[in-house]
This record gives structure tokens, C-alpha cells and sequence, in this order.
């Protein structure tokens, strides 16, 4: 299980905030001498923008699946 | 027409993570300077809703209900997919997404009651990179649960590209605006602001 959190902005390039959370579990197994996951999950992208007179705020948000690889 | 360019300075963040033992760098395990360095890859596809509101001068002038049958619908390509690489405790990643597609509605103006066509193009890159630090504060716990838990704080940035096109047509009164904008170049939301309203509205 994998749970990210990270924070930013702070008015660099008139952003004012950036939120990103990405949860997400693994199944792992082996592809031949590979070791391999699935990957089920959850992420929410929130960005804050603002450049007088104009405010944007952006909440990207939903599930994830994909597979992975180690070596 | 280019809108909302730009990139961000991040970030101070962490990552807790917890997982079984058949990782090469299962969680809770040290890690060592001396380990090799060890790889991974993640593709994955990302299904969500991406509302956004747009203010100007503390007035909203767009709410863009952007939901997952609309991104689909309008898709025409995207990539996502995360690199890490991992020496001892250290983590360098980046985590990618691209999506580019092409939105268009046909609808019946309210107030001239005539056929319009709505045309937004879109083309987004969201590129989050850094190095993290793999701490174990809780390996020698007691508790089975607290020592499989890995904590990396991190420091990166993030890289946000949107590139937006709108079109009304027939254009109207919007085509007044936009040849106003070529005037301007500084104003470029003076392109899309009224597009979203004619289409909100329904003119």
C-alpha cells in the first residue's frame, strides 16, 4: 500500500496552492524473473492559480490502475 | 491559443508506504548505500473528473463541470506512467501525465435561436519530479503493523502545462472580442471567458 501526499505553490509562477494525494494498493507477482504489480487507486490533483484579475481553481480527481515493474 | 502556462516551485512532502515482502526494497527493511540500484515503472491510466472554476475580478465566470464521460469522449491520446530509481535510501522519481483531446457540443442559442457549435481543444501535461529520503523511524517497534511503514519525505517540483483553444460558431459577437483581444495580447482570456459564457448562457 502506498499513500502520497504532497504541498506546494506558495505563489511561485502565481500559483497559490498545489494539493496532490495518490493512495493506491499493490498486488505483486512475478513475470517470468520480473517482480511485477497491479495497482488500484485513488488520486486528487487540486491547483490554485491566480494572476490578477483572473482565478483559476482545477480539482482533478478519480481512480487509477496500472501495472508496474522492478528490476 | 495558449492559456495558463506555467510551473511550480514545490513542495515539501512525504510518502508512507507499506507493503509486503517481495519487494526488492519491501518496506521497513534498511537500506544501505551499498544496495544496487534498483528500478521501477509504473503505467497506469487515470480515470477522473476535472471540474475547474474560473474567477475574474472575484466574479465566477465560468464553472466547467469537466466530468469522466466528457474526457473520454474527447480524448484523442494520453500517457501516464511513473519512473523511480533507488539507490540505499535514496529515491529519484517522476511522475508523469499527458492528455490531449478535442471537445465539441451543438446546441441551440436561447436568445437567437440559432445553431451554434461549441469547440474547446485541450492539451494538458502535469509533470511532478523530486528526490525523497527513505526513513524506517519504526523498525525496531514492536508493533507488526508500525515496522513494515516506510516514510520518505521528498522535495521536487511540478510542472503544469494547459494548453486551452476555444471555439463559438457561428461566431458573432465573439469574433468582435477576439479581433479586441488581438489588440491586446496581454488580455488572452478575453478569448475564452466569452466562449464559456455564449456556450453557458446559450446564445
Amino acid at each position: 500500500m502506498n499513500l502520497s501526499y504532497s504541498y506546494g505553490g506558495w505563489d511561485v509562477d502565481n500559483v497559490d496552492e498545489v494539493y496532490d494525494f495518490i493512495g493506491n494498493a499493490a498486488y505483486r507477482f512475478k513475470m517470468g524473473s520480473v517482480s511485477s504489480k497491479f495497482l488500484v487507486g485513488y488520486r486528487y490533483l487540486s491547483i490554485e492559480y491566480e494572476d490578477q484579475p483572473i482565478v483559476l481553481n482545477v480539482d482533478v480527481k478519480g481512480p487509477l490502475i496500472g501495472i508496474g515493474m522492478e528490476f | 491559443m495558449k492559456f495558463a502556462k506555467f510551473t511550480v516551485l514545490l513542495v515539501v512532502a512525504c510518502v508512507l508506504t507499506g507493503t509486503g515482502t517481495t519487494g526488492v526494497f519491501a518496506s521497513g527493511e534498511e537500506s544501505s548505500w551499498d544496495d544496487p540500484w534498483n528500478f521501477h515503472v509504473n503505467l497506469y491510466g487515470w480515470l477522473p473528473d476535472a471540474p475547474a472554476t474560473i474567477e475574474v475580478n472575484n466574479n465566477e465566470l465560468a464553472d466547467v463541470p469537466e466530468d469522466l464521460d466528457t474526457i473520454l469522449d474527447s480524448l484523442e491520446s494520453a500517457a501516464m506512467f511513473e519512473l523511480e530509481a533507488h539507490k540505499g535510501p535514496l529515491v529519484l522519481f517522476a511522475n508523469n501525465v499527458y492528455y490531449k483531446g478535442k471537445y465539441d457540443e451543438n446546441f441551440i442559442g436561447a436568445v437567437t435561436g440559432l445553431p451554434r457549435k461549441y469547440t474547446l481543444e485541450e492539451e494538458v501535461w502535469a509533470i511532478k519530479y523530486g528526490a525523497g529520503y527513505k526513513l524506517s523511524p519504526w523498525t525496531q517497534s514492536e508493533s507488526s503493523i508500525f515496522s513494515d511503514l516506510t516514510l520518505i519525505p521528498w522535495v521536487g517540483a511540478f510542472y503544469f502545462h494547459d494548453d486551452w483553444e476555444t471555439k463559438l460558431s457561428p461566431a458573432g459577437v465573439l469574433m468582435a472580442l477576439i479581433r479586441m483581444e488581438h489588440s491586446n495580447s496581454t488580455r488572452r482570456w478575453l478569448v475564452w471567458a466569452p466562449a464559456l459564457i455564449c456556450r453557458n448562457v446559450g446564445i
